[in-house]
């Protein structure tokens, strides 16, 4: 018998929190996508809000899911993942859009492969260095496998090609890695290694040579290779402190490319200002990244532990790659926002991840911090739902 | 037959708590009826003669029941089930069944508390015992199973003693009072056998709660769906305790220290840390959460809990160490009657163990304690009494790769165990079920484990 007691109440609030502003957002922002696709100012919307009812009642039965009955599927997740990744490149199957080759599916219904992909990766490492144990260490029990199933991964995602999945995928595994108890001699070399293929595929492609150059220099080039970062710089520019007011975006005229989707920061940020995106945007992924990493800490084994780390590091370090790159801060990639960019698949999947993570926060081993979550403000929290420090009251009384 | 008014009064099953209810009805002056199925050539001629003193009559045998219509009133023993079918009849034609404890609860004038649950019973009203002495303005005693019979007790008590009682669900089966103080353990699936099904074992439980008032307390797991179950419909005041879960109210362990929050105030404070405890195992932690929340609310300061419970030893036959030889050690549990228990006992042991288990298996499901006897550090297990065909048809089936023999009697048991650790590690009694096949009773079980090892320590030294 599995012992539950109340989940996270910040990762609940957080999460809820997201998915509203996020919806809220991309009604602003997919108008005038929406109206020149579709001839509808709301088809997008719409659509987005479908989507995040299905993530919102898949989130809760995840929730309810014990999260070590993930062990059984995680090799069967990540091989099915892989043939959907082949799957891309099969005529007919896959589709491309923005010069790659990322969807598979029919029609409307499509479904981005490579955020199966993450998912099924995280609880497929988690449960791999597991059952490695100490040997973890060791050069051929895990750093050889583990280089091996990198590349090959690597191979299929650049092939799409997709850099800015993959960035967010290494940056996942390392982590877990790292957490797992790697030695630090093949961390390194996994690093450097990683840096080195990346700087070898960048020369080699004139396509990511091209944005590579425009982020050193965004000037270069502004109606060229240029165009995308300049436009999502003057849309936060002239958003700047406090932003233009809701809705009053002028970028999403067509000027800014991907406005719901890959650029929605850029919107939020001309929108609400500095001030907005940083109290509604990276606030709550902030808190959100905050009690996952808490969860995969206090998680009552190796596998809780590693899938916390996975799920909360890929929701915190795609949203740093999704926000440093509108900001020009990092190259630009395609990633969507987590929680908030337009696009189904991506929100289904992060709402999944978020639903396991908080199932293992229902399993947690709680500490003092778990009596009172909310400190000050915990008292008027429990005024209003009667559950105090965080856990369910067996028996409510006036 | 019976003509006498006084006649009109049975006694249904002689065993213990039968004759301490004739001795009771006799010094009040009321001889009764004993009804019991044992024939009369089965009673010792010793036995015989006292029952035939203490009783007016005495309705043995196979017929025992053909004139339980014509008595008044009925006190039952616990083992008597109440289902049979003449009982039944007699109840509808108005016959009063009653038993030792519904009398006792009644004429009791001391605080009564109750302590019932699957496992671990004792040690909780032990450690009970032990909190309360001397820490209240009244007297405490235990009484049950393990301490005096409580009718033996009455005419001692006043108002402001308290009584710790072991109540069994076979007492509680019929009992129309509910304690002051109800402490309810773990329920899990036990005794199959008499009751029939899980939910009526539940039902029989709920006589624990369910004739309570608003001033009485209800003291029960959170961790158990079924206890939690219990609390909601309770009308008394509720106090949960937990063992990993975080609490609004009641009593919880957190980094290490034990939590009280105060059942009104919600206000928090630390009773103890969670090393002073002196109970080994998981299964004790809840006894003993369950009987610090007793002690808390009787009305002992928390200082004083932290202070004596250092000082209660642990009972008898369970888990209880009784010897070592090199560094080998011996544990007797032989009071891990069943699957859940010998699994608890399996857990608690830290290194490398051996297991005896086996004695006459009921209904229960084995599955898991196949499962938890297929462990790295279980280096082998010896099967003891008549479930031995049982438990070597399911390892088999289990494909379990720890090794097993079986013996034929507890000293060879006892040897073969001692044989699989290679001279360390812990040889465990943990049989899993009851002891009829072998032995008299669980504690006999015990004590001859306790001589076989004292004489393979002199042997071997």
């Amino acid at each position: 018998m599995r012992r539950y007691h109340a989940p996270d109440p910040w990762l609940i609030l957080s999460t809820l929190f997201l998915v509203g502003f996020g919806l809220l957002m991309v009604s602003s922002a997919s108008v005038v996508e929406s109206y020149q696709a579709t001839g509808s100012n709301t088809h997008y919307f719409v659509r987005q809000v479908v989507f995040a009812a299905i993530g919102l009642v898949i989130w809760f039965f995840i929730q309810r899911f014990d999260y070590h009955k993930f062990r059984p599927l995680a090799t069967l997740g990540l091989g099915i993942a892989l043939v959907l990744l082949l799957a891309v490149f099969i005529p007919g199957l896959g589709f491309s859009a923005g010069g790659s080759r990322r969807w598979i599916g029919a029609g409307d219904l499509t479904l981005q492969v490579t955020e199966v992909l993450k998912l099924s990766l995280i609880i497929y490492l988690a449960y791999w260095f597991e059952r490695k144990g100490s040997r973890v260490r060791g050069l051929y029990t895990t750093f050889l496998p583990f280089v091996v199933l990198m590349a090959v991964i690597g191979f299929l995602v650049i092939a799409e090609p997709d850099m800015g999945t993959m960035a967010v995928i290494s940056g996942i595994a390392l982590a877990m890695y790292f957490a797992a108890g790697a030695n630090l001699t093949h961390f390194f070399t996994v690093i450097i290694g990683g840096t080195l293929a990346a700087w070898a595929l960048i020369k080699a492609t004139p396509y990511q040579a091209a944005r590579l150059l425009t982020f050193l220099n965004p000037e270069r080039d502004p109606l060229g290779a240029g165009y995308h970062i300049t436009q999502a710089l003057i849309a936060l520019g002239s958003g700047g402190l406090f932003g233009l007011g809701f809705g009053h975006s002028r970028q999403k005229f067509d000027f800014l490319p991907e406005a719901s989707s890959d650029s929605i920061f850029a919107v939020i940020g001309e929108e609400l200002g500095l001030i907005g995106v940083a109290l509604l945007v990276i606030l709550p992924l902030a808190i959100f990244v905050w009690r996952g990493l808490r969860v995969a800490k206090n998680a009552p084994d190796v596998f809780g532990r590693l899938l916390a780390l996975g799920l909360t590091i890929w929701i915190g370090w795609q949203a740093t790659i999704n926000i440093g790159a509108i900001s020009g801060l990092l190259p630009l990639t395609g990633v969507p926002l987590p929680f908030i960019s337009q696009g189904g698949t991506s929100l289904v999947f992060v709402m999944i991840a978020a639903g396991v993570l908080l199932n293992i926060s229902r399993q947690t081993i709680q500490d003092k911090g778990d009596e009172d979550p909310f400190g000050w403000w915990g008292n008027i929290w429990s005024r209003f739902t009667g559950i105090v420090g965080g856990a369910g009251n067996p028996k409510r009384r006036a | 037959m019976v003509t006498n008014p006084v006649y009109r009064v049975g006694v249904l099953g002689l065993g213990r708590e039968g004759i301490n209810t004739l001795k009771f009805l006799g010094a009040a002056g009321i001889k009764s009826v004993g009804l019991d199925s044992k024939s009369a050539t089965e009673w010792p001629a010793k036995d015989l003669r006292q029952l035939k003193r203490l009783t007016a009559e005495l309705w043995l045998g196979r017929n025992y029941l053909a004139g339980i219509g014509e008595l008044d009133i009925v006190f039952r023993s616990p083992g008597v089930p109440l289902d049979l079918p003449e009982v039944k009849k007699a109840r509808r034609r108005g016959v009063v069944f009653s038993s030792l404890m519904q009398i006792f609860f009644e004429l009791c004038s001391a605080q009564i508390i109750g302590v019932t649950g699957t496992k671990g019973k004792s040690t909780t009203v032990s450690l009970i015992y032990h909190l309360l002495k001397g820490r209240l303005p009244g007297k405490v005693y235990l009484g049950g199973n393990i301490g005096v019979p409580p009718l033996k007790l009455l005419s001692r008590l006043t108002k402001r003693d308290w009584v710790v009682l072991e109540l069994s669900s076979f007492q509680l089966e019929d009992l129309a009072v509910s304690p002051a103080i109800a402490v309810l353990l773990d329920v899990s699936p036990e005794h199959l056998d008499r009751h029939k099904s899980f939910k009526k074992y539940l039902e029989a439980k709920s006589n624990l709660y369910l004739h309570q008032t608003k001033k009485d307390w209800l003291i029960a797991s959170a961790d158990h769906s079924v206890t939690r179950a219990v609390m909601h419909r309770a009308k008394s005041r509720a106090l949960p305790y937990s063992t990993y879960k975080i609490l609004p109210r009641g009593l919880y362990i957190v980094d290490g220290e034990i939590v009280y929050r105060h059942y009104q105030t919600k206000r928090r404070s630390v009773v103890l840390k969670r090393e002073q405890l002196p109970l080994l195992g998981e299964h004790n932690l809840e006894n003993a959460l369950a009987a610090i929340a007793t002690a808390l609310v009787a009305g002992v300061k928390p200082q004083m809990i932290s202070k004596r419970i250092g000082r209660f030893k642990p009972l008898k036959h369970r888990l209880e160490l009784v010897g070592g030889l090199g560094r080998v050690r011996f544990v007797d549990d032989s009071l891990a009657t069943t699957p859940i228990a010998a699994i608890a006992a399996i857990k608690t042991i830290p290194d490398q163990l051996s297991v005896i288990i086996g004695g006459v298996s009921k209904r229960e499901n084995i599955n898991e304690l196949i499962h938890a006897l297929n462990d790295s550090r279980v280096l082998g297990v010896v099967l003891i009494g008549k479930s031995t065909a049982r438990f070597k048809r399911e390892l088999k089936a289990a494909k379990v790769t720890t090794p097993y023999r079986s013996a034929p009697d507890l000293k060879t048991a006892v040897e073969l165990a001692y044989k699989y650790l290679r001279g360390e590690g812990t040889v465990l009694l943990a049989p899993a079920f009851a002891s009829f096949d072998m032995f008299k009773d669980a504690y006999d079980r015990g004590d001859k484990f306790k001589q076989i090892v004292r004489e393979l320590v002199k042997q071997k030294l």
